[in-house]
């Protein structure tokens, strides 16, 4: 038994970012399908088309130039890693009394995410890691910059 | 507006005792939550903040601009008496998180015209060999 168009367009048009949603649909491998090869041609598309997004936008490299240009008192600093589970902002927030108990937030879907997760971490193409180079040797020199001012 | 030629921008939320920087997908969500303001978004061009390059449709008020960017110019001449608080994240973490969100905000839009190509060669794959 297939799809016909109309229940193909109406699922995809009612897909939300719920896994309650997705974890009722019949066959959630015909999603999985379709949704790897739509990361697959995303992925590939992205150094050559437009994307409406400032989530790709630089960051690290710039953090680093800010750091090392000498403008700023380093000893005013604080770096956080927001990935490394250590909760330093957090700590820092509360020490200076700032409430933290109502920026409650709506996760991503999980199935969604662990889809593109699984495509990045296995994906062999070169575009990611060209796309992120200098994202990721900017990150390493925060983390040795990050040590550095902490010891000083 | 493509990933070659995105501009660079960091975001920036002002307390009385803190200078936030941040970016989409660093923490933007939590910090604009937590302070019930939006980050002003900068263009950062040789390790400066120069123009806005967005006020969220007048959310920022031109005396907070103002505010933010007289800090910036004491803590460029050491006189700021704030925190610089600066968040930052593991690229790949931030690249696939990105990715969640806008997958199905902005994809269906930027392939919509090869998505039901794609749909219809997984489904004659699937169920018309």
């Amino acid at each position: 038994m297939g799809f016909t168009l109309p229940q193909i367009k109406n699922f995809y048009q009612n897909i939300t970012l719920d896994d309650k949603f997705l974890a009722k649909q019949d066959d959630l491998k015909v999603f999985d399908t379709m949704c790897t090869l739509l990361i697959d041609a995303f992925i590939k598309g992205l150094t050559d088309v437009p994307v409406h997004s400032t989530h790709f936008t630089p960051h690290n490299p710039l953090i680093v130039q800010m750091l090392i240009s000498n403008k700023i008192d380093l000893n005013k600093v604080k770096i956080f890693n927001i990935d490394d589970g250590n909760n330093e902002l957090e700590d820092y927030l509360e020490k200076n009394e700032i409430d933290i108990s109502n920026t409650g937030r709506q996760p991503n879907s999980s199935h969604i995410k662990n889809l593109i997760k699984n495509y990045v971490e296995s994906s062999d193409s070169y575009i990611i890691p060209a796309i992120l180079s200098s994202e990721v040797d900017s990150f390493r020199m925060l983390n040795m910059l990050k040590i550095q001012m902490e010891t000083k | 507006m493509s990933y070659k030629d995105t501009y660079h921008s960091l975001k920036v939320i002002l307390t009385d005792k803190t200078f936030f920087i941040f970016n989409p997908k660093i923490g933007s969500r939590f910090m604009e939550s937590l302070f019930d303001k939006p980050g002003v978004e900068f263009q950062f061009k040789n390790g400066n903040f120069s123009e806005v390059t967005s006020q969220r449709n007048g959310e920022i008020t031109a005396t907070y601009l103002k505010s933010v960017m007289a800090e910036w110019e004491l803590i460029v001449t050491s006189k700021s008496k704030k925190d610089i608080v600066i968040l930052y994240r593991d690229p790949l973490k931030r690249f696939i998180t990105a990715l969640t969100q806008i997958y199905f905000l902005e994809i269906y839009h930027l392939y919509q015209d090869i998505l039901f190509v794609l749909i219809f060669q997984v489904w004659g794959l699937l169920y018309l060999k």
